[in-house]
């Protein structure tokens, strides 16, 4: 048995990881993985960079923002496997989602309506010089800061001029709307269905409604990685392969949440929701339904493409992280490499 | 300018950031302020200014702390996470000893590196004591229920101390259990035979 460590953070996306190791995908390869849950992102990139760990359940525009030195941390990565597509949600305080109802009856009926509620919250608040909103991100690099940006553009809002938009690690979002520090948030699975299920939030947008295919965790290593060139991480993708494939199965839901609670210390029916893609929106029993709420396999998605990386670096660009640098580019091309995938699952690298 | 240097802890524990303090003020910062809770953690951040912050890795606000010294109005001045790049092995060791340190641009390098060496050391001491603690605290635990069962033996067999101990340690060994698992099992049983 060959050991890997490998650090994540308690979030439905990590599933893939978990399921590779508490459902024999890893040991069918011949390794042992050795799950070690963590608490900021910026620690499980700091231990990825120094060794700690052999790799990271990873935010994908982090890894493009620590291959180009963006952050606080400049080393090169690889994302050798997407973990999955989509997940997260965008939710509102019931103070805020009262405000907006009644500017625009509609405002919780739907993704669009919702935006434009807000931007009409937002536009009476600056006439009347009342304090502007602030939403909360779970970090800068994050397909939930983009997808937050993307949402209140719709409804004509600047997200750099009209709100404020923080950072809250996602156990503490609940609580931070609770109090009134933030008004709204945008975190994955299941933080926004244990906001809806204690009264405290309204789930208000769905990710998949604002970009229906956005890539969002992959697993990360350091570029010089041994396991890139010793035959490991071929064994290491194929793991994941099976690993995703049984977590997509409707039949396993069951048995995945049961496995994911037990690791996070959460109530399995939470996220067994987050898994189905059938979420409640309020404390009413709304419901809205999304196949592609979350997705962890299927059409090519856990390869990674250097496309992707590069819409990546555009939103990063867009929202002011970067300056859009042609090498840039490349570079952030360059991280989500496929030639392990490929070489793991015989396809013939195009 | 050394004067006025001021320093921000970020660390639950209350008696671990009293120790860091300590060192800071040794190392020169007349200004530490200590922050337990994070609840206001931006706005604090902005009121103080500091030029170094430590914070423990068991928080999870230090994304918070990224985003903003990435982009917060509230600071004034570009602050990074302190990584000496000559020598990678003192940020393996600050992070194996669960803390990192943010400085403000332009506070010296070999400054630096003495105050995070520092924070290093006393996280490790501060974790040394911690283990040596509940260590203690498991002795004295155990010390105390033996005490119980060999009292309880002593009574409901009319056993000296010394043969209650004797008829605890072998059962112990018969049964292939620590002497104070056993021990605990003689307590509760009594407790529940009234």
């Amino acid at each position: 048995m060959i050991e890997l460590s490998i650090g994540y953070l308690p979030l439905t996306d990590a599933a893939s990881l978990i399921a590779a190791a508490d459902f024999g995908f890893a040991e069918g390869q011949g390794l042992r993985l050795n799950l070690h849950r963590d608490v900021s992102w910026a620690n499980l990139r700091d231990k990825l960079v120094v060794g700690h760990i052999d790799a990271a359940h990873m935010l994908a525009p982090l890894a493009i923002a620590t291959t180009l030195g963006v952050g606080q941390v400049r080393r090169d990565l690889k994302a050798v496997f997407v973990l999955n597509e989509n997940g997260n949600a965008i939710t509102i305080s019931p103070a805020l989602a009262a405000e907006a109802t009644a500017l625009h009856p509609g405002a919780l009926e739907s993704c669009a309506q919702a935006a434009l509620a807000l931007g009409a919250v937002v536009a009476q608040r600056k006439a009347q010089g009342a304090r502007a909103l602030t939403f909360a991100s779970v970090y800068p690099f994050s397909a939930h800061t983009y997808l937050l940006r993307r949402f209140l553009a719709l409804g004509g809002v600047d997200p750099d001029v009209d709100v404020e938009i923080v950072v809250v690690p996602p156990p503490y979002m609940v609580d931070c709307i609770d109090k009134g520090l933030i008004d709204g948030f945008c975190v994955g699975s299941p933080w926004n269905s244990l906001a809806v299920d204690q009264g405290k939030g309204i789930i208000v947008a769905l990710g998949c409604e604002i970009v229906p295919e956005m890539v969002e965790k992959v697993l990360a290593l350091p570029a010089d990685s041994p396991l890139l060139g010793n035959g490991v991480g071929e064994k290491l993708v194929r793991a994941l392969d099976g690993a995703a494939r049984f977590v997509a199965d409707p039949a396993q839901r069951t048995l995945v949440s049961q496995a994911l609670a037990q690791r996070f210390d959460l109530p399995a029916g939470v996220i067994a929701r987050s898994l189905s893609g059938a979420l409640l929106l309020d404390a009413a029993g709304r419901q809205r339904v999304a196949s592609g709420f979350i997705r962890f396999a299927g059409e090519g998605l856990n390869r990674p493409e250097p496309d992707t990386a590069r819409r990546i670096h555009a939103d990063m660009v867009a929202a002011g992280q970067l300056a859009g640098a042609e090498a840039d580019v490349q570079r952030a091309a360059d991280v989500f490499d496929p030639a392990l995938y490929d070489r793991s699952l015989g396809v013939a690298s195009a | 300018m050394d004067s006025k240097l001021k320093a921000l802890i970020v660390d639950e524990s209350s008696i671990r950031a009293a120790i860091i303090e300590d060192g800071l003020r040794e190392a020169g910062f007349t200004h530490v302020v200590r922050l337990e809770t994070t609840d206001r953690l931006i706005a604090r951040i902005g009121e103080i200014d500091p030029d170094i912050v430590v914070i423990d890795l068991a928080n999870p606000q230090r994304d918070t702390l990224e985003q903003m010294f990435l982009v917060s109005r509230l600071v004034k001045r570009p602050i990074t996470m302190f990584v000496d790049q000559s020598d990678s092995e003192q940020t393996r060791a600050a992070i194996e000893a669960g803390v990192s340190a943010y400085v403000v641009d332009g506070l010296r390098g070999d400054r630096v590196k003495t105050i995070v060496e520092m924070c290093v050391t006393r996280f490790r001491a501060y974790e040394r004591l911690e283990t040596e603690l509940s260590e203690a605290r498991n002795a004295l635990e155990d010390r105390k229920i033996l005490d119980r069962a060999k009292a309880i033996l002593m009574k409901a067999r009319g056993m000296s101390e010394e043969e209650a101990y004797g008829l605890l340690r072998s059962t112990a060994m018969n049964q292939k259990k620590r002497i104070a698992d056993l021990a605990r099992s003689v307590v509760t049983a009594s407790e529940l035979l009234g």
